[in-house]
């Protein structure tokens, strides 16, 4: 049974584009790259209890390195770019990650919040290789001859990358490290009287959550191609949490869903113009008053056995 | 959830075999456009009057006196806040599943440039983008909505070094492709006159403290010093030379930066400051179209106070509606660009008779207004651009 | 094999441990009691590094336990369970014990996101090991209940289950019978002195149950105000006219 569940929803992956029209296309390759950075942001906020709204830089720091690096070397395959991308940005992780260790709660989101206007204010101020707010046109996506710049093309690069991130995360929430990453939710002194290493898995929880994101952001670039830092305002950080809010905190099928319910909202609201930030608001509090602890906690996934929420 | 799927599949399918032949976004008796905006984030007034209390009301206009031969003109508008992101999501969705005709007056750089190019390959025309860099020129689909900076550029220092014989100038700039495609065109069109720039400053954007740039633009002593800035910092570097007393230097503002705003954030260290305008007053011009705008506005939105960006959208759908007419009952995308085209000495009452022609740039013209009393009065009319 | 020598501990002014000094043999059981805020708990946070201590010293195998971080003392094989629970409570139990045998397990995050054979054979073994703990403390039955939600008693017995799965030479527990009825008492005492002759671990524990107190220890030692006012067989304890004469005192107080 959970075979022939595997099979069906691979096979309706893959057979998508041929069966949804164009803009769906699309619209599916963005709630892939934005479930990558609800899975990152769950990592950290949902299993480890550090609330992050600064993933808009996060993601800035991703699409911004995956756009120069196809920029300056447009030999790279995009599966290097992307790497690069998520190891640049893990790397920004850890040196945010390290002084957030003395930071909770309110001053922890302050400072994360701080984060991601320090970004945007590092691509104005590096304008000389990111064109600051004249914006970057991101070149089409390579990968050996293949040019990837249909719809099509990118949504099954964003599916792969995410199919590939989605598997690692849940084999990573289900062994000793996830563990570890709950067992700090819950109890930090009980954590660390059964040996776990609490600042190092704090720290740890940034660097992973930072490389999802941005290897999301790298992917963010190609399918929408041109950034500029209006694109990666506090609204949107508050979006990502909103993301795993409704999906779940601390599940990682939850994360997959509440991306998809947010995108799929917001892309409906743009028709309600300026009410669209009201009624989103409004949608996104009942939530959390009629379902506190997200779809996640009403339905049942069957599908990712040993999740641990 | 599986058994679910499957009619949910089908009736995608059906939508993706909609019936073909006929143009997009044009049936017997409707013209469909459409336009991602600003209707939330940091341009959001400018957007909601554009599309809704601009674009729309001409549309209402049109409409109620019997559409285009025959046909009525509705419009839909999805919101991105400035975001490109957003912007490519909702024009793919405007072309692809609302699937219009054309898409009219989007606005900013950012979203502008991020859909130019995915337009020009679905040979969607792009009509009257607001923003003021050149980036949408020798685009097939795309016409311009403003007026292009060095168009701007040559109508400023032809009269202020031509007609009015100044000598020296100078310019704070905004540090971005705004600012910097302006620097560029001054700096050509000076050289026409055997000047150049005797000294120029950036402002970083964002940024509100511009005393230093002030202060050295002043050791430069300039008879003439251009504001090509946005509304904050150009009343910040007003209130500046106000605060040092420096007056003898002029101080222009560009045409983008010609708008209330920032009258009213500079109050009193904005008079007698000079600048290009390229709209009417909407509020108090006795122009036969904007007069005519303004009892538009009362008898459609009696609520909605006129103003220049509602004007603007006023004028792009009636560029549209004058090229549909122009395109004929058998209007396609081809015919619509050829009519836009062959557009010559149009009188809109608002502006200037305009002739479009293969630049594809609908605003060429300007004039020339000091700050009195806290409004523009003019002072010339109409200055040639080429 | 624990030799806490000359502690000295305050807090904002008030002094809660004061010279305190007592030694901990090999394999025996040893009980620190005292009427409530004599110090007690802050013995074992001290010992377990989340007290820093203004003098005195903790040694354990002859290494000095001072200076280190609770998650290096836990690895070096000192387990504790607490006073007020500390269950994992959105976990289930099963999980909980699988944290306790953290410090035993190799496989780090990329060999875990990769899905790699070592991790998958010690995952397996640690659950192998995890449900014969629970089986052991008969918990087997609610292993994959959420933590949170189990009766007081048996989340007791689950932080035992989740500090012995840390395989430690030295188990720390901080009142285990408060809350339990006769009977689960009695299973305790059984449970505890077990893990002495059978597993050979060395156990200091804190307790106001004197049935336990008086029924498993093989010495004991009484704390006052911060200090040890006496130290000894559990029969020669229960005579000693200071350790009355403070428990009649605090009664009165």
């Amino acid at each position: 049974m959970r075979r022939a569940l595997w099979l069906a929803g691979g096979l309706a992956l893959l057979l998508w584009p041929w069966a949804a029209p164009p803009y769906f296309v699309f619209l599916a390759s963005l709630i892939v790259v934005n479930a990558i950075v609800a899975i990152g942001l769950n990592l950290l906020s949902g299993y480890t209890n550090q609330l992050s709204f600064g993933h808009a830089g996060f993601l800035a720091v991703g699409a911004y390195v995956a756009a120069l690096l196809t920029i300056h070397a447009p030999a790279l395959p995009v599966v290097a770019a992307l790497l690069l991308a998520g190891l640049a940005t893990a790397l920004v992780g850890l040196a945010l990650g390290i002084p957030c260790l003395r930071l909770e709660g309110l001053y922890l989101a302050m400072a994360t919040l701080a984060f991601g206007f320090v970004v945007v204010e590092a691509i104005l101020n590096l304008d000389w290789i990111t064109r600051g707010n004249d914006g970057l046109r991101v070149p089409v996506a390579r990968l050996g001859g293949l040019a990837l710049a249909s719809d099509t093309a990118k949504y099954y690069l964003v599916v792969a990358a995410g199919a590939l991130l989605v598997w690692a995360a849940a084999n990573i929430v289900r062994t000793r490290t996830g563990r570890a990453l709950l067992a700090i939710r819950e109890s930090e002194i009980a954590a660390q009287a059964s040996g776990v290493h609490v600042a190092a898995y704090k720290t740890l929880a940034f660097v992973v959550s930072a490389f999802y994101t941005g290897v999301a952001g790298g992917l963010f670039a190609f399918i929408v191609g041109y950034l500029s830092p209006d694109a990666f305002d506090v609204f949107l950080s508050v979006d990502f949490v909103a993301m795993i809010v409704v999906g779940g905190l601390g599940s990682i099928p939850g994360s997959i869903v509440g991306a998809a319910v947010i995108t799929v909202l917001y892309d409906t609201l743009a028709a309600f113009q300026n009410y669209r930030p009201l009624i989103f608001g409004v949608i996104l509090i009942a939530c959390m008053l009629f379902m506190p602890g997200g779809i996640a906690s009403r339905v049942r996934f069957p599908v990712l056995k040993g999740d641990n929420a | 959830m599986r058994a679910r799927l499957v009619p949910f599949l089908v009736l995608l399918a059906a939508f993706a075999a909609a019936p073909a032949g006929a143009q997009q976004g044009v049936t017997d008796a409707e013209i469909l456009l459409g336009g991602s905006n600003s209707f939330s984030g940091p341009l959001a007034f400018t957007g909601e009057q554009m599309t809704k209390y601009g674009i729309d009301l001409y549309f209402k206009v049109v409409n109620d006196g019997g559409g285009i031969h025959g046909r009525r003109i509705r419009t839909v508008y999805y919101d991105d806040g400035y975001k490109p992101q957003e912007a490519v999501a909702n024009t793919k969705k405007l072309v692809e599943q609302d699937r219009v005709f054309a898409i009219i007056a989007p606005q900013g750089s950012p979203p502008v440039v991020a859909t130019l190019g995915y337009l020009e390959e679905q040979k969607v025309p792009m009509l009257f983008p607001y923003q003021s860099s050149p980036v949408t020129r020798g685009k097939k689909y795309v016409f311009q909505g403003m007026t292009v900076s060095d168009r701007s550029s040559v109508m400023m220092i032809d009269y202020l070094a031509g007609q009015r014989k100044y000598k020296r100038f100078a310019a704070i700039y905004q540090d971005d492709e705004y600012g910097k495609s302006f620097l560029t065109a001054f700096e050509k069109d000076l050289g026409r006159h055997g000047l150049k720039l005797v000294a120029s400053e950036s402002v970083k954007r964002g940024v509100t403290d511009v005393s230093a740039q002030i202060a050295k633009l002043q050791a430069a002593k300039p008879d003439v010093t251009f504001l090509v800035l946005v509304p904050g910092p150009a009343a910040q570097a007003l209130k500046e030379r106000q605060k040092i007393g420096w007056t003898t230097t002029l101080m222009v503002s560009t045409g983008p930066l010609t708008d209330e705003r920032y009258l009213a954030l500079a109050g009193e260290a904005a008079e007698g400051v000079e600048g290009l305008s390229l709209w009417p007053d909407p509020l108090t011009s006795e122009l036969p179209g904007v007069k005519l705008y303004r009892q538009h506005m009362q008898k459609y939105f009696p609520k909605n106070e006129p103003n220049r960006y509602s004007i603007a959208g006023y004028f792009a759908g009636m560029l549209f509606a004058e090229g549909a007419k122009r395109a004929g009952r058998a209007l396609t995308r081809d015919s619509l660009i050829a009519a836009l085209e062959g557009i010559k000495g149009f009188e809109s009452g608002i502006l200037a008779p305009l002739t479009i022609g293969p630049d594809h740039e609908t605003q060429k013209q300007g004039f020339w207004v000091r700050v009195e009393k806290g409004r523009f009065k003019t002072l010339t009319d109409w200055l040639k651009s080429e | 094999m624990l030799g806490v020598e000359d502690l000295s501990i305050s807090f904002g002014g008030l002094t809660a441990l004061d010279g305190l000094g007592f030694r901990v043999a090999e394999r025996e059981i040893f009980a620190l009691i005292g009427p409530n805020g004599a110090g007690k708990s802050t013995v074992f946070n001290v010992v377990t590094g989340l007290y820093r201590p203004s003098a005195g010293r903790v040694r354990f195998r002859g290494a000095d336990l001072l200076g280190l971080a609770p998650h290096q003392i836990a690895r070096r094989g000192v387990a504790r369970t607490f006073q007020n629970t500390e269950v994992f409570r959105t976990l289930t139990a099963l999980d909980n014990v699988l944290i306790g045998g953290h410090a035993h397990l190799r496989g780090g995050l990329l060999r875990a996101a990769l899905g790699a054979r070592l991790v998958r054979r010690e995952e397996a073994a640690a659950r192998r090991r995890a449900r014969a703990l629970l089986e052991r403390l008969g918990l087997a039955d609610v292993a994959g209940v959420e933590a949170g939600g189990l009766p007081l008693g048996l989340q007791k017995r689950l932080e035992v289950a989740r500090a012995l799965a840390a395989e430690p030479a030295l188990l720390l527990l901080d009142e285990p019978a408060s809350g339990l009825n006769p009977t689960e008492t009695q299973t305790l005492m059984a449970l505890i002195r077990r893990l002495r002759d059978e597993d050979g671990l060395t156990i200091l524990v804190v307790e106001h149950d004197m049935e336990l107190v008086m029924g498993i220890s093989d010495r004991v030692a009484v704390l006052n105000y911060g200090r040890k006012i006496a130290e000894g067989k559990p029969g020669a304890i229960a005579t000693d006219p200071a350790v009355i004469e403070a428990y009649l005192g605090s009664a009165d107080g």
